[in-house]
C-alpha cells in the first residue's frame, strides 16, 4: 500500500520568506545583504484613503464658482486646520471659513463646487522578520532566504499574512468568542479542535491576521472559500468537524508562543523563522509526496475525540474485513499512549 | 481469434487500478490480475510504477483510461495508449444496450463528490441518529482525502447514501416504458460488503413501476473494459468473465400489487405483496422469465427479465420511500429493509 507522506513539522529547513510592500515601497536593503529580523529593509507609505468636502454647500455659493474661494489647487497639500477655503463678506457680514480636518493632498475639484483630499501617505517601516540573506528584490516584495520552521495542515485559506503566535486553548478545546481576547489584533491564533463560527466572525471583527485550529465545520470553511479574503487566514491542522490538534502541533506551538509567525493560506502552511541565526541549513531532500508503507513507519490516523494521532507501524499482516465489513490491507498501528489498532493502510498518512 | 494479452491502468480521482487482461480465444475477457493503489496525487506515476511492478505484463499493450487529462501524456510516456474515460463510457453502452433496454451506468467512484448535495437528503437513508454538521465533515474530509476507506458501518452507510442522492438524478431521466440495464460499478460499489446493500441502494432510487436489471463489476473493472470497447471493435463481440456478475432484477412496484411470474413451464407463478413490503425470489442468471405487472394506469406491462446472485426483487414500497431526515420512524424503516434484504441474501447463500 502506497501512503501520502506528510511533512508535519519540517524544523530547520531552508526557506524563501517573501515580505511584501505595505503600500508603496523602497527597499532599504540589497540583492546578496544579510539582515536581522528586527533590521529594517524596506520603507513604505500606506495611503488609508480619502475624504469628500463639501465646499459650495458649506459656503453657500454655486459650485462653478467655488474655485474663487479655494486656498490650494488640484495637487497641493493641506495639513489638518489648515484653512481651505474662505468667503469674504461685505463688512465682515456673512464670511466664512472651512478648514480641512485631515492632512491630504487635493486630488479632485468637481463641478458641484466638491473637493476630494486624498489622506497624504502614512510611513511604514517594513522589518525582515527572519535572520537572513536577502535573495531578490522586486516591485512587490523582498524575499530572504533564511532557516525556520514549516508546518503542514490539513487544509487552510486565506491570503499570506503575519502575526505572533499565540496559544487560546488547549487541543481539545472548543473555540469559542470568550477565548478571542479583546487584544489579538494582529496575532496568530493557536489552538483547540473544533473553531465556532462565532469566534471566526469575532476574530474578523477585531483584526487578528490567522488561526491555526485543529478542526472546523465543512459548512464553515466551504462558506469562507467563495474567492473573497474575509481579512484572517485560517489553517485547520487535522480535519472537518471537532478534531483535537495533535500533541507533535500542540507541543510545538506552545514553544513557539510569542514568535512571529507567517501563514501562507494558499499553501497550507505555517512559517516560523529560526531567530537564533545558527541552525544549521538541512534542505529537504526533494519531496516523495507517496511512497509504500513499512513497518516502524510513523503515521498519523485521525481519530474521533483524541489528540493521540501519532503512532508507529508494528506489523503489515495483509488484507482483512475492517468493521465496515470492505476487504482490504491493513497495519497494526501502536499510538504514543501504548493503544494498538488494526487499521486499513490506505486511512495512513506517514509522517517524516 | 489468437489470444491477446491488455495491461489496463485505469486513474481515477481516488484509486489508481491495474488489471492484467486476457481476451482467450473464444473472446471471453478475463482478469488474469488486478491490484489496486490509491491513487498518487502530484505525481501520478508513483502508483502507476509500483502497480506495474506488481504485475509484470511482458508485452502486453498497454492502456491507461482516466478523466483527468493530464493521465494522457503519462500515457505516452509509458508507451501506452489512452482513453478518456467518457469515451469508455459511451462504448459501454454501446456494448450493453439492446432493444428493449435503456442502459445506465452508475459508478461509485470519486467524481460523485463533485455533485452538490444536501446533508438532509443524505441522511434521511441513515439506520441512526445524525446531525447535517456531522454529514458534511464526513463528506467534506472524502472531497479531500478521496481514497480513505470507510472505518466503520456508519461510514460506509453514508457514502451508500450520499449515492443514492447523486444516482437518483440519473436514474430520474430513465422512461419506465423499457426496462433499465443498470451496470454497477466503482467505489462503495464494487467495494461493497454484501448484495443486498447495493439492492437495496438501487431500490430505493428506482421510480415506481421500474424493472431494472442489475450487473455487479466486483473488480472495478468497467471502466477498463469500457477503454478496450473503445479502441478495439471486434471486442463488441467478447463476453465478460467472472468479473460482471448477474445481480438479477429489481422491480419497484411502488405499493401493493399483484404480478404474474411466467418461469416458462406449465403454470403462472402469481405473487401478491402488500404494502411496504420487499420480498426475494431465488432465481439463477440462467433463468428467463417474463414478469407482468401493472402500472398505476392499471395497464400491464410485460417484462423479459433473468434471475442472478441475488434473484428477483420486488419491493412494494410507496416511491419514493417514506423517509425524512431527522425521524425515527425512517430511521426504523431503513434498518427493517436493510435487515430484511440481508437476511434474504444469507438464507439464499445457506440454501
Amino acid at each position: 500500500m502506497i501512503c501520502p507522506v506528510t511533512k508535519r513539522i519540517q524544523e530547520q529547513k531552508k526557506i524563501v520568506l517573501n515580505r511584501y510592500y505595505l503600500g508603496k515601497g523602497r527597499p532599504a536593503v540589497k540583492t546578496g545583504q544579510s539582515v536581522s529580523d528586527t533590521e529594517i529593509i524596506a520603507h513604505c507609505e500606506i495611503s488609508a484613503g480619502q475624504r469628500l468636502i463639501k465646499i459650495a454647500h458649506s459656503l453657500g455659493v454655486s459650485g462653478k464658482s467655488v474655485h474663487k474661494y479655494l486656498t490650494r489647487k488640484i495637487g497641493d497639500r493641506i495639513y489638518e486646520g489648515e484653512i481651505i477655503a474662505r468667503k469674504r463678506g461685505v463688512l465682515g457680514v456673512g464670511k466664512k471659513e472651512i478648514k480641512s480636518s485631515v492632512d491630504g493632498v487635493v486630488t479632485e475639484i468637481d463641478e458641484r463646487g466638491d473637493i476630494i483630499l486624498q489622506f497624504l501617505p502614512k510611513p511604514v517601516r517594513l522589518l525582515a522578520g527572519a535572520n537572513g540573506q536577502i535573495k531578490e528584490i522586486t516591485e512587490a516584495k523582498i524575499s530572504i532566504d533564511t532557516v525556520g520552521t514549516s508546518i503542514h495542515g490539513f487544509v487552510s485559506l486565506g491570503k499570506d499574512r503575519e502575526g505572533i503566535i499565540s496559544m487560546i486553548g488547549g487541543p481539545k478545546e472548543f473555540i469559542l468568542p470568550e477565548r478571542i481576547a479583546a487584544d489579538s489584533k494582529g496575532k496568530i491564533l493557536v489552538g483547540g479542535a473544533l473553531l465556532e463560527k462565532s469566534a471566526l466572525e469575532k476574530a474578523v471583527t477585531l483584526g487578528v491576521e490567522g488561526i491555526v485550529t485543529g478542526g472546523m465545520n465543512y459548512r464553515d470553511f466551504e462558506g469562507l472559500g467563495g474567492g473573497e479574503d474575509i481579512g484572517t487566514s485560517i489553517i485547520v491542522t487535522e480535519g472537518f468537524g471537532t478534531a483535537p490538534m495533535g500533541d507533535d502541533f500542540w507541543k510545538y506551538f506552545k514553544q513557539m508562543e510569542g514568535r512571529l509567525g507567517f501563514i501562507l493560506g494558499n499553501e497550507n502552511q505555517l512559517l516560523i523563522p529560526d531567530i537564533s541565526g545558527s541552525g544549521e541549513v538541512r534542505i529537504a531532500a526533494a519531496s516523495t509526496i507517496w511512497r509504500q508503507l513499512r513497518t516502524d513507519d510513523k503515521v498519523r490516523y485521525l481519530r474521533k475525540e483524541s489528540s493521540d494521532l501519532l503512532g508507529v507501524v508494528k506489523e503489515l499482516p495483509g488484507n482483512q474485513i475492517i468493521n465496515s465489513g470492505i476487504f482490504t490491507e491493513v497495519a497494526r498501528v501502536s499510538f504514543e499512549s501504548g493503544q494498538e489498532l488494526l487499521l486499513p493502510s490506505s486511512n495512513l498518512e506517514i509522517i517524516e | 481469434m489468437p489470444e491477446q494479452k491488455f495491461l489496463t491502468i485505469d486513474i481515477g480521482s481516488a484509486w489508481t487500478k491495474a488489471f492484467l487482461v486476457n481476451i482467450d480465444s473464444e473472446n471471453n475477457v478475463n482478469i488474469e490480475q488486478t491490484y489496486r493503489l490509491p491513487t498518487s496525487w502530484g505525481d501520478f506515476s508513483i502508483a502507476t510504477k509500483l502497480l506495474r511492478n506488481q504485475i509484470p505484463s511482458g508485452e502486453a499493450t498497454k492502456l491507461f483510461v482516466s478523466h483527468l487529462p493530464e493521465v494522457e501524456g503519462l500515457a505516452k510516456k509509458e508507451g501506452g495508449e489512452f482513453v478518456k474515460e467518457q469515451d469508455a463510457a459511451e462504448a459501454l453502452v454501446k456494448f450493453l444496450k439492446k432493444s428493449d433496454t435503456n442502459v445506465s451506468i452508475l459508478d461509485g467512484g470519486a467524481s460523485n463528490l463533485h455533485e452538490r448535495t444536501q446533508a438532509e437528503d443524505v441522511g434521511k437513508y441513515l439506520t441512526f441518529a445524525s446531525s447535517a454538521i456531522f454529514l458534511e465533515n464526513i463528506i467534506g474530509k472524502k472531497k479531500f482525502k478521496p481514497h480513505l476507506l470507510p472505518t466503520d458501518t456508519k461510514e460506509l452507510e453514508i457514502e451508500e447514501a450520499f449515492l443514492r442522492t447523486t444516482f437518483s438524478e440519473k436514474l430520474s431521466k430513465q422512461a419506465i416504458n423499457k426496462k433499465i440495464l443498470i451496470a454497477a460499478t466503482g467505489g462503495m460499489i464494487s467495494g461493497s460488503p454484501r448484495l443486498s446493500r447495493i439492492a437495496l441502494l438501487i431500490l430505493d432510487i428506482l421510480g415506481s413501476g421500474s424493472v431494472a436489471q442489475v450487473i455487479f463489476d466486483r473488480e472495478f473493472f468497467l471502466p477498463s473494459f469500457g477503454a478496450l470497447l473503445s479502441k478495439y471493435k471486434q471486442l463488441q463481440m467478447s463476453t465478460p468473465g467472472q468479473w460482471l456478475e448477474e445481480l438479477g432484477t429489481l422491480a419497484s412496484l411502488g405499493g401493493s400489487q399483484k404480478l404474474d411470474l411466467d418461469w416458462g413451464y406449465s403454470q403462472l407463478q402469481q405473487v401478491e405483496l402488500s404494502e411496504g413490503e420487499i420480498s426475494l425470489i431465488p432465481a439463477p442468471k440462467e433463468q428467463k422469465i417474463k414478469l407482468t405487472l401493472s402500472h398505476s394506469n392499471k395497464e400491464k406491462r410485460d417484462y423479459d427479465i433473468v434471475g442472478g446472485s441475488l434473484g428477483i426483487v420486488l419491493d412494494a414500497r410507496s416511491k419514493p420511500p417514506p423517509l425524512v431526515f431527522g425521524q425515527a420512524q425512517s430511521r426504523k424503516n431503513m434498518t427493517t429493509w436493510l435487515k430484511e434484504l440481508e437476511r434474504a441474501e444469507i438464507n439464499k447463500e445457506a440454501f
